[in-house]
């Protein structure tokens, strides 16, 4: 089966975490595209000059925290239709529900065991291949 | 007709007119005579009566309850029953008393001895009156006009009702009455002392009443409330005193708890002068609980002024205002505990939401290093894996294990912290298939069978903490198991406020002296993989968020039944 070229934009400050997400991705998905935001601000000024099919995020951020951060993605009109799935450390019943309030696709948490990861970073990707974007 | 016939008939219809007459007269002398009949029999009756009322009143004159006596139109008394002597002191064989005398000078009698020569009679007169040893009392007075037979006003008859001690009873009730009617309810015990200064000083009939309260701290009584020249025009105390308990006659009594009455003050050393000497004191004690709180205090300028009957009023009223006082303080107290309270609620909150998110943060910078190592010792390991030996490749593994266990304590330090945050609202859970659920997710050993012995109950909470209750106890239960055929049994009875779960393993068991410290955080007995030790301290705070209580019971290698309730909603 042939997926489409997925473009990512991924929303991560630490560089070991991104290397894990890059080495986590199977050689299945040969053509994927990473572009890489080191915070919110530097993922709004991309998304100014280029779209992207998806978005993964780290939650845990500062200025914008990831709920602000979320919220100015999701009220803008231009950006609002992206799927954002959150990529993140920890979680609580508060951020779960308030991010699924704001419109996310997805939550996600970076299991510690490396296989466990691999399986959720490829399920994920494959999943979101099968989609149609416009 | 001939001049004959003419006239005999005239003669005929005069004799006939007589006989008319002559009946009629006859009827009208019986007449006469039956009413004069009549009358004398009446007459004597009349006679009798009047005989029977003289002696009737004579018999009232001699025992009548009442004061009795008859004056002449001048006041002066010509006749009084034994009552009258003994009432007003007089004998009227030895002095002449005229009325005028006995009564009050403050209380004016003229238009009322007017009224009662105008009317002829005069009902339920009201006044004070002085005996011959000086006594004053208060009376009713009913009294009329006698008239001799040529109807000429000749004396005055005169009932005298003693009305002092009921009198006394009435205004002492009134005042206590109003006492207690305007400090119900009131909160502020200053109020609260005025109106009881102003109200004693109206019934004392003085112009000084001061109310003291004891100050427990300086051991002394501080003049809280006055009447009379003492309160300034803004209700402030002038000169106010401040009084060590035992000194002066206030604080004598306030040290005692006894009432005083001074007859004379200027006898008396203890007398402690404050605006203007006053020679009456009057001094009764306000005690609460045994202990006396306050003091009320009066003063009149006339000797001897005070009588028992205001003593026996003022010790109501103190009485009253004990209760009233320390319902006053027991308000103030529990007010001022209830703010607290609020405030430490308040800080509570914002101190355990505070801890949440701390603890949130805390739990994601700690677990973001741990996932970094996992994955930097796995490429590690990876990448070198042919350098690596035995040895080396089972510190790999324990290196993954601490990590892990390491991650789960953080996650379950998070989740106990996090069980007093009211996420959700309270749902309608059933715990029959969300347990059933649970099984089916948890890794149950093959040797190892978990039975529902009765259908369990859908109960109002939130969804999560059941399922972190039993998650934990029934994932305890698989985890020390240690027999060939393991056992797990979940049961429930259903009790009339409550519901008791419990949960009965076949494993290892656990001795008595750990029954309690399980419960307490960071507490394993036996810390095998995946275990942080918080598992019990996370099911007993659920348990008590939903109001229940946690116990077990155990035999080493026989098992063990963890039993707890959960209140119905």
């Amino acid at each position: 089966m042939l997926f489409k070229t997925l473009k990512i934009l991924l929303i991560e400050e630490k560089g070991v975490e991104v290397v894990r997400l890059n080495k986590a991705i199977s050689k299945e998905f040969k053509d994927y595209k990473i572009i890489l935001a080191k915070n919110g601000n530097e993922a709004l000024s991309i998304l100014k000059s280029s779209l992207v099919d998806i978005i993964i995020t780290d939650l845990n951020m500062s200025d914008p925290d990831g709920i602000e951060f979320l919220s100015s993605l999701k009220s803008n009109l231009k950006l609002k239709h992206i799927p954002i799935i959150i990529l993140t450390t920890s979680k609580n019943d508060k951020d779960i529900k308030n991010c699924y309030k704001l419109g996310i696709s997805g939550y996600l948490l970076k299991s510690l065991k490396y296989e466990d990861y691999k399986i959720k970073i490829n399920t994920i990707l494959r999943y979101w291949s099968l989609n149609e974007f416009i | 007709m001939t001049e004959k016939e003419i006239l005999q008939r005239a003669l005929e219809r005069q004799k006939k007119a007589r006989r008319i007459a002559e009946q009629i007269l006859e009827h009208k002398s019986l007449e006469l005579y039956n009413t004069a009949q009549e009358l004398k029999k009446v007459n004597h009756k009349l006679k009798h009566l009047v005989e029977e009322k003289n002696s009737q009143l004579k018999g009232v004159f001699e025992t009548i309850n009442d004061a009795y006596f008859v004056m002449d139109l001048d006041g002066v008394i010509l006749k009084m029953n034994d009552l009258s002597k003994s009432f007003f002191g007089y004998n009227l064989k030895h002095e002449t008393v005229n009325v005028l005398n006995l009564i009050y000078k403050e209380d004016s009698v003229i238009k009322s001895y007017a009224e009662l020569v105008d009317k002829g009679h005069i009902y339920d007169y009201n006044t004070r009156i002085i005996t011959k040893s000086k006594e004053v009392k208060w009376v009713r007075i009913n009294a009329s006009v006698m008239h001799d037979t040529a109807n000429k006003a000749k004396a005055i008859q005169v009932v005298v009702r003693d009305i002092t001690v009921q009198r006394e009873k009435k205004i002492s009730l009134d005042i206590i009455n109003n006492i207690a009617k305007s400090i119900l309810g009131q909160e502020n015990i200053y109020e609260m002392a005025w109106l009881i200064s102003s109200e004693v000083a109206n019934y004392l009939e003085t112009n000084d009443c001061v109310i003291y309260l004891v100050d427990n701290e300086t051991h002394s009584l501080e003049q809280i409330a006055a009447y009379g020249a003492k309160i300034s025009k803004d209700r402030g105390i002038i000169n106010k005193i401040n009084l060590p308990i035992g000194k002066g006659i206030v604080g004598n009594v306030a040290k005692t708890g006894k009432y005083q009455i001074i007859k004379d003050t200027s006898n008396d050393k203890r007398y402690v002068l404050d605006n203007e000497l006053r020679l009456s004191e009057i001094t009764v004690p306000i005690i609460s609980e045994g202990k006396v709180i306050g003091v009320i205090d009066a003063e009149h300028k006339e000797k001897n002024y005070f009588k028992k009957e205001h003593l026996t009023t003022l010790e109501n009223i103190a009485y009253l205002v004990a209760v009233q006082f320390k319902s006053a303080l027991n308000l103030r107290e529990r007010k001022k505990a209830e703010k607290e309270n609020t405030d430490l609620l308040k800080k509570l909150e914002r101190s355990n939401q505070e801890l949440q998110e701390y603890a949130h943060i805390v739990s994601h910078d700690l677990k973001s290093p741990l996932r970094s190592i996992a994955a930097l010792t796995s490429w590690i390991k990876t990448d070198n894996i042919t350098a690596f030996d035995e040895a080396s490749l089972q510190n790999f593994k324990d290196l993954d294990l601490t990590l892990e266990t390491m991650d789960t304590l953080i996650t379950d330090i998070l989740t106990y912290a996090s069980l007093d945050a009211k996420v959700s609202e309270d749902k309608s859970v059933d715990l029959d298939t969300l347990i059933r659920n649970l099984i089916n997710v948890l890794y149950v050993p093959e040797n190892i069978s978990i039975n529902i012995l009765n259908k369990l109950p859908v109960i109002i909470g939130d969804k999560t903490k059941f399922q972190q209750l039993f998650l934990n106890l029934i994932g305890n239960a698989i985890k020390f198991s240690n027999k060939e055929k393991g056992v797990i049994t979940i049961d429930v009875k259903d009790y009339n406020s409550f519901y008791k779960f419990s949960i009965k393993d076949n494993g290892i068991g656990i001795q008595k002296n750990h029954f309690n410290s399980i419960f307490k955080i960071f507490q394993s007995l036996k810390k095998g993989k995946n275990s942080s030790g918080i598992g019990l301290s996370i099911v007993k705070k659920i348990v008590s968020i939903y109001k229940g209580e946690i116990w077990l019971e155990s035999k080493i290698e026989k098992g063990t039944t963890f039993y707890f309730t959960i209140k119905k909603l």
